[in-house]
């Protein structure tokens, strides 16, 4: 099956029948929330830990515990839902979800139903359209199974009872792209606002995708739901899958191919989607309002200091960066590639750096000189050594070597420049001298230069600048010889 | 009673009842555990015959003067956990110095 | 002649361990060996541990501070965690399990030197009225050894009763520690909802659940109250405000009790009535004005309760699978379920449970099933509501109600055992007051003649949310006046 992807509408025409297909996608993400101990219970929360060495009487359920909500893990769902510009709820509660499997050591879930703590809000995509939320909930993770280990399944309960918050999207999406989209500024808003790190390689961000497709204008499709997306590039190439796949299925009008609702595992290696051979229908989850927990209010003064720890959004950041410092736009994007970064690239410039040229020098050297660069560095560090480049006293090289040096003994940088004598000279007598001592013996250049061939100077760039011992601007340098030609 | 009484009890509803509790009942064992259900439910019909209309229902006596805004929630602090043995040696098949919970295999079953 | 130990209440006990007139080590030596002897009389307890009971009996011995219940053995029911004792709920599910943590209840009595003794008998996950529900044996009376002592904190009152512990926690949801007071002679103490901290306690019936005392005295029940109440972190539902101060009442002038009507009509022999009779003339005496007020919904309790506590405790025991502890079937013929682990589960529950826990597990899941869950677990828990506000229309009318605790003194065993419904009404006067989160007080009421046998029978005060000490002090001068604090117990005289 290869339909063809439309240009003018999101679209795809199927060859044999001529037919056009919509695709109608929703999103439910999971992102474990940044707190340092669990939803119900004081575990640490963290990743790589010796398995179940992370676990209490709460989170393996024995007999008698109770679960204590985690205040901090409450902030931040509140936070992250008006950040996505939600409605939050005066007062919320959480519901029993039930169901036995070996990662949930209480037979139920701690989640909420009914009444999430957040509606309504969403994600404007670059093309302006809206995807909107549904709702947004908190709930706590299962730990892990591993059935690959032998003839039995092993647990690891480390997992279980970390904070998530769960979101949904209306179905809104329409391609794979949008998707992928959405995604990737659910995180950024999300990373920003310090709500979780949302690293998929932890599994901090996990995707859950609800696919169906339609003739234009038709009644929604049977939608079908797929599991195990663990990057965007899988969530992308499964809806990809599962358009072809659905409208295969739809077009050959045999009974025994017909879309049944059911959960989808992705196998990346084979790159299609398994049924995973489940009841048919939704499971019965009996939920029941949580009696261990009160209800609690969510006071508007409780909302507006989560709505004060925002900051601005990264897109507002970077329209003003573009506008006001006439940064690049892929400079921007990079800056803003984390909340740490973009506030960091912000307290340079506030500590005197100039904008672009820190912008520059932070990407292309302080990044890449090695991983953990900004821990080692103080923003008015990097400031003070931009400043001293863009005025001319220190060349670019001599300031990636002052970088290393800063980043090695965490020396000041303009000690290290005193220290080095890596000062650019900018006495113009004395780049004079040394002009005029690179001219001696030159006549045939200098012939050529007063003849009108100003490129001929070049030459004698090198050797001044060798003079010079590297601590003259090449442009001054040549600016220099070429008006000593001229006067002489 | 009609089938479309909220109230009538089936037999086929309580044996779905106790699949879903994972119980496993043999034949004759599910017909009288269901049958003593059905029996009870039957008595407690009579509660239907109350009144509800616009009473919210009440699933638990928290007192609802006291402030629970701020003192039901715990702070961000990490706690120490148990450590792995005192609490994997409960399980029925604990082998000493184990990293894992092993369970019967689970394939099958995941949601 | 000096008293014997086991004939002191706890207050009495605790302060000569105090003073040094009485040896810790004594007691404890005598408790335990009193107990091993009559254990296979009562079946009270599950589990002893004499030899860490002496340990820590000669610790409590050295010690220089000396708390409120210095050196006082305690026996707490076998669905409270104690580190390091078995906790078994009775049930075959859970036999083995010894808890890696203690009950907050637990520690902060510990801390005021009781010592534990080991954990009592009871109906299955505290599901049953009459201590016959138990896995391993019912447990006797110990004022007729051919009834039951009322349960589900069967083994708790007969510890209390059989004077092998001055002092006993049992747990009350919709009635279990003040029916076995009622039917073994005891005073016993449900706290408001939310008064004790639930941490350690094996959940049943999450919002009807309560950790709750039993004594010979009303004022060892209140210092025991004294020592578990308060704030816990470990609890969210625990209440955060204090336990208020003592009520100080010499007698009851200048309060109103109100007498329910349909809790006296509940009575279903003459004895009965007349025993109660003589409470609310007692009452009288005590200075106190009597009105009679209605409460309608009382004969809806039961069902009310048993929907709600059954649709909880499903959900409570879901976590009972075989896998993280408790039993784990060994052989298993699967049948219809996907995987070696959903048969795993399903044979484990099913041989693990017994046939009422199974009952209510059924009944709970099917009345929060979809399609059912708004006919029979919302509507009764609008009903509730209905059930609490006519309790706050009662408090109108007066400062307390009093009422009978049970409709009918302790049953013979094996009377009602194969009759759940005839089992649930005995606890057809407890069920409203549990529903509505109130703290009552069993009191010792005269004994009744029933078949020829003189039984114990229980009156109890219903106060208001948070007016636990007024229970408690109107059910010490009912007592008081009706003579029955002194009341003989025929176990006192048996020797171990």
């Amino acid at each position: 099956m290869n339909l063809v992807r439309q240009v003018d509408t999101t679209a795809w025409l199927s060859p044999q029948t001529g037919q056009l297909w919509e695709l109608v996608i929703g999103l439910e993400v999971h992102c474990q929330l940044a707190t340092q101990s669990k939803l119900f219970c004081g575990c640490a929360v963290e990743f790589g830990a010796a398995p179940n060495t992370r676990v209490c009487a709460v989170c393996s359920a024995q007999p008698g515990s109770l679960p204590v909500l985690n205040g901090e893990a409450l902030r931040l769902a509140v936070r992250a839902g008006v950040a996505l510009g939600c409605s939050i709820a005066t007062h919320t509660h959480f519901d029993r979800k039930h169901y036995f499997y070996c990662d949930l050591p209480k037979g139920y879930q701690i989640s909420q139903a009914a009444r999430p703590f957040c509606t309504g809000g969403g994600v404007r995509l670059r093309s302006g359209k809206l995807v909107r939320l549904q709702r947004i909930h908190l709930e706590e993770d299962a730990g892990k199974a591993i059935h690959d280990r032998g003839a039995e399944t092993l647990v690891d309960l480390n997992r279980a009872g970390v904070p998530l918050i769960e979101s949904v999207t209306e179905a809104d999406l329409a391609a794979p792209e949008e998707a992928v989209e959405y995604l990737a500024a659910l995180k950024e808003t999300l990373q920003h606002a310090g709500v979780s790190a949302c690293d998929m390689e932890k599994g901090e961000l996990r995707c859950d995708v609800n696919v169906s497709v339609r003739k234009p204008g038709a009644a929604y499709g049977t939608k079908v739901e797929i599991k195990n997306l663990n990057s965007f590039r899988f969530v992308a190439a499964a809806i990809e899958y599962e358009l072809q796949r659905q409208v295969a299925a739809l077009e050959s009008g045999d009974p025994a191919q017909r879309i049944v609702q059911e959960t989808r595992l992705w196998d990346t290696e084979q790159g299609v989607t398994r049924s995973m051979r489940t009841k048919e229908g939704a499971a019965d989850y009996r939920y029941m309002p949580e009696p261990d927990l009160p209800e609690l209010q969510l006071p508007a003064s409780f909302v507006e200091r989560e709505r004060s720890m925002l900051g601005e959004p990264p897109a507002e950041r970077r329209a003003r960066w573009q506008h006001r410092w006439h940064l690049s736009a892929k400079d921007a994007e990079a800056l803003t590639h984390t909340r740490e970064l973009a506030d960091w690239f912000e307290a340079a410039v506030r500590a005197g750096a100039p904008p672009k040229e820190c912008a520059s020098f932070l990407l292309n050297e302080v990044l890449t000189a090695q991983p953990d660069s900004l821990s080692l560095l103080l923003p008015r560090q990097v400031a003070s050594l931009v400043t001293m480049v863009a005025a001319g006293e220190v060349s670019h090289a001599s300031a990636r070597s002052v970088l290393r040096v800063t980043l090695a003994e965490g020396t000041e940088p303009e000690v290290v420049v005193q220290q080095h004598g890596l000062r650019m000279v900018l006495d113009t007598r004395q780049i004079e001298d040394w002009c005029r001592q690179a001219l001696v013996g030159r006549e045939a250049i200098i012939a050529d230069v007063k003849a009108g061939k100003a490129a001929a100077v070049n030459a004698l760039l090198g050797p001044a600048l060798k003079l010079a011992a590297g601590k003259a601007n090449a442009a001054v340098v040549r600016e220099t010889l070429l008006r000593l030609i001229a006067e002489s | 009673m009609p089938m479309s009484d909220p109230h009538s009890v089936r037999i086929s509803d309580l044996r779905n009842a106790a699949q879903l509790a994972r119980l496993d009942l043999a034949e004759d064992e599910a017909l009288a555990l269901c049958g003593e259900v059905a029996r009870i439910l039957e008595h407690f019909t009579t509660l239907q015959a109350v009144p509800v209309t616009g009473v919210e229902p009440y699933y638990t006596a928290v007192d609802a003067s006291e402030d629970r805004s701020s003192a039901d929630v715990r702070p961000d602090e990490v706690q120490a956990s148990l450590p792995r043995a005192a609490w994997l040696d409960l399980a029925p098949n604990a082998r000493a110095g184990e990293e894992f919970l092993r369970v019967p295999k689970a394939i099958g079953d995941a949601l | 002649m000096r008293t014997d130990w086991h004939r002191l209440d706890a207050t009495q006990l605790a302060h000569e361990h105090q003073s040094g007139a009485r040896s810790v080590v004594d007691t404890i030596a005598a408790c335990c060996a009193r107990t091993q002897r009559l254990q296979p009389r009562w079946n009270a307890y599950l589990a002893l541990d004499c030899e860490r009971a002496l340990a820590r009996a000669h610790t409590l011995e050295r010690a220089v501070t000396r708390g409120r219940l210095h050196g006082v053995p305690i026996a707490v029911k076998a669905n409270l965690a104690v580190k390091g004792l078995e906790s078994s709920c009775a049930s075959r599910m859970l036999a083995g399990w010894r808890a890696p943590y203690s009950a907050t209840v637990v520690e902060r009595l510990e801390a005021e030197g009781a010592v534990v003794i080991g954990t009592t008998n009871m109906d299955e996950y505290a599901m049953g009225s009459s201590g016959e529900s138990s896995a391993f044996g019912a447990t006797r009376n110990p004022w007729d050894e051919t009834r039951a002592p009322g349960g589900s904190s069967s083994g708790s009152a007969a510890a209390v009763a059989g004077h092998l512990v001055p002092l006993a926690l049992g747990s009350d949801t919709g009635g279990s520690v003040r029916q076995p007071a009622a039917w073994c002679g005891l005073a016993g103490f449900k706290p408001t909802w939310g008064r004790i901290s639930r941490y350690g306690l094996v959940a049943y019936a999450s919002s009807l659940d309560c950790v709750a005392p039993l004594a010979r005295s009303v004022r060892d029940l209140e210092l025991a109250l004294e020592i578990m109440a308060g704030p816990d972190a470990r609890d969210a539902t625990c209440s955060h405000s204090v336990l208020p101060a003592p009520v100080h009442y010499k007698d009851l002038e200048g309060l109103v009790l109100g007498i329910p009507q349909e809790w006296r009509e509940a009575l279903t022999d003459g004895p009965s009535r007349v025993a109660f009779e003589a409470c609310v003339q007692a009452a009288r005496a005590a200075g106190a004005r009597l009105v009679e007020v209605s409460l309608p919904l009382t004969r809806h309790a039961v069902s009310c309760y048993y929907l709600l506590a059954t649709v909880e405790a499903a959900s409570n025991l879901a976590r009972f699978d075989g896998l993280r502890y408790g039993m784990r079937a060994d052989d298993y013929s699967g049948r219809g379920h996907n995987s070696s682990l959903a048969v795993s589960i399903a044979a484990s529950r099913t041989q693990g449970f017994g046939s009422e826990v199974k009952r209510r597990i059924v009944l709970g899941t099917y009345a929060l099933s979809a399609g059912h869950a708004d006919a029979w677990h919302a509507h009764a828990a609008k009903v509730r509501t209905l059930v609490c506000r006519e309790f706050d229309d009662a408090w109108r009318q007066c400062d307390a109600l009093l009422g009978p605790t049970t409709p009918f003194p302790a049953i013979r065993l094996g009377e009602r055992s194969h009759d759940p419904l005839a089992l649930y009404a005995c606890d057809a006067l407890t069920t409203p007051v549990s529903l509505a989160g109130l703290p009552a007080a069993s009191l010792r009421a005269p004994l009744v003649l029933h078949d020829g046998v003189q039984l114990p029978s229980g009156a109890q005060v219903v106060t208001q949310r948070g007016a636990d000490r007024l229970s408690l002090r109107i059910a010490e001068v009912l007592e008081a006046q009706l003579g029955t604090q002194a009341l003989p117990s025929p176990a006192a005289e048996v020797e171990a």
